[in-house]
């Protein structure tokens, strides 16, 4: 699975877990830029992105990850690994 | 409150300004030669035995050799992480934990006081932290002791992360931008610490807590208001000449406040008060334990792990600071407070997003709240202050609630 595809998986699972619908998610994004990603949620976006991509992350790669490209790399290293 | 070596009188501030000039000088050579870099590093270590533990009459190497030690045996860990191609989940935890227990045994006993050994724990956490993920990031030992008894941050924060310290040491930026930046800083942080501090701790009148004399409880929000208002210009004007003189040095420090006078509610305050602190404890006690709750509830119960992870972060705050009660009670309230926050926003939200987001931009709501987050503040700081069992119920005796008794 290449970045893009990743990034289009990673579009209506951004969209449920911060219930909004016309949310567009790009390498670019910030937790700045949604309301509701504060560190609470963020939980919530890694396990439902568990469950998507079939990965386990750790919390030490989640304290790693500023924007939604690194997110984007760091799926993409790890369905590599599987 | 962080009444140091640093600024409390003449000999003080030469000594200090001392330390900078060389430390100036060997940093603006570094350009010209690596080992100035390693030269900087010495001299961290020697200001840092001089200023915080030699005294005149007493070397206390029995206090400061065994932590270098400590610290030796920790880079010794860290470089046994770092070169294991696949990762030894226990070695890890060896690295990340034995500060924090050492942490634990220092301030369980009454007899031997190192100053800075929270931050100090908890920067060796962090750096094991850091360096599971991000192995090119480990330093050479000079470079970590250096790193880890920088004097800046040393007693009393932040609690730079080691990535922060070392980008800035192997790229120093030593620029007239960064001194007047760094002067500027300087400046603030000691209008806040000498004037402002001291002003509002004449408010605060704390002598009067917990000796008997009997005071209305308006009287007391208005003392204790004043003391959390003490307690920020005394910390963040400190952290502001800590910043300012890193960066004259060419050291980036982490930001430990973002206007925490402006947090509209208690989880707004968490995202600007001693960030140095919150960010590391977020990533390495708030998220692990809340990743792993959720995933084995399967996703449900979502509300009850988020404040059991919420409580234990604050309970792991409240044992950084010590072993009192006080500590316990006051970050008891602000975990609940958290809590029914999260949980009333989370639940608003889904409710009705245009009607949350029109309480979100509202004026009134913005300042209703903003004061009451000060109050709330304000009458929780006693607690820091008090501490004790004893002085906890002799001052709430002291203000009308004579029913206080916890045994």
């Amino acid at each position: 699975m290449d970045n893009s595809e990743i990034l289009t998986k990673l579009q209506p699972v951004f969209q449920e877990v911060f219930d909004e619908d016309d949310l567009i998610v790009t390498p670019q994004m910030t937790a700045d830029d949604v309301d509701e990603w504060d560190s609470l949620s963020n939980v919530r976006l890694m396990i439902s992105i568990e469950v998507e991509f079939g990965i386990k992350v750790k919390a030490s790669e989640v304290a790693n990850l500023s924007h939604v490209g690194l997110l984007v790399d760091l799926i993409s290293k790890k369905l590599n690994q599987i | 409150m962080y009444e140091s070596l640093f600024l409390t009188s003449i000999e003080d501030v030469a000594l200090i300004s001392a330390y900078v000039s060389i430390a100036f000088i060997v940093g603006f050579l570094q350009r010209y030669s690596s080992i100035f870099k390693y030269l900087f590093s010495i001299l961290n270590i020697g200001a840092v035995y001089y200023f915080f533990f030699y005294e005149p009459e007493k070397l206390n190497l029995e206090i400061f050799i065994p932590l270098i030690l400590f610290a030796l045996i920790h880079w010794l860990l860290l470089w046994q992480v770092n070169k294991m191609k696949v990762e030894k989940p226990s070695l890890y935890w060896l690295a990340f934990l034995s500060p924090v227990l050492m942490m634990i045994f220092i301030k369980a006993q009454s007899v031997i006081v190192v100053v800075g050994v929270s931050y100090l724990a908890f920067r060796m956490a962090l750096a094991a932290f850091e360096l599971r993920e991000n192995k090119q990031l480990f330093p050479n030992l000079i470079d970590y002791l250096g790193f880890l008894l920088f004097p800046v941050s040393f007693m009393a924060g932040p609690i730079n992360p080691l990535s922060n310290h070392m980008s800035t040491l192997n790229n120093r930026q030593i620029s007239l931008h960064n001194i007047k930046f760094g002067l500027l800083r300087i400046l603030i942080g000691y209008i806040k610490f000498r004037f402002i501090a001291t002003f509002v701790n004449q408010l605060s009148f704390t002598v009067f807590w917990d000796n008997g004399y009997q005071m209305d409880w308006v009287d007391f929000i208005v003392s204790s208001t004043a003391y959390y208002l003490y307690l920020y210009m005394n910390f963040s004007g400190y952290t502001d000449m800590m910043v300012g003189i890193a960066s004259i040095l060419g050291i980036k420090m982490k930001e430990n406040f973002n206007h925490p006078l402006k947090a509209r509610n208690i989880k707004d305050f968490w995202r600007r008060w001693h960030l140095s602190l919150t960010d590391f404890l977020k990533d390495a006690v708030f998220t692990p334990i809340m990743l792993q709750l959720t995933r084995f509830s399967k996703g449900r119960y979502l509300n009850s792990i988020a404040i059991v992870s919420i409580t234990s972060l604050f309970m792991v705050m409240a044992l950084w600071h010590g072993f009192e009660l006080g500590y316990f009670i006051f970050y008891a309230f602000h975990a609940l407070a958290f809590s029914l926050v999260h949980i009333s926003e989370l639940k608003w939200r889904k409710k009705s997003k245009i009607s949350f987001n029109r309480y979100m931009n509202n004026q009134f709501s913005l300042w209703f709240g903003r004061i009451a987050t000060f109050m709330f503040l304000g009458v929780t700081c006693a607690f820091l202050e008090l501490r004790t069992y004893d002085k906890i119920s002799q001052t709430l005796s002291d203000i009308g609630f004579n029913g206080f008794n916890l045994i």
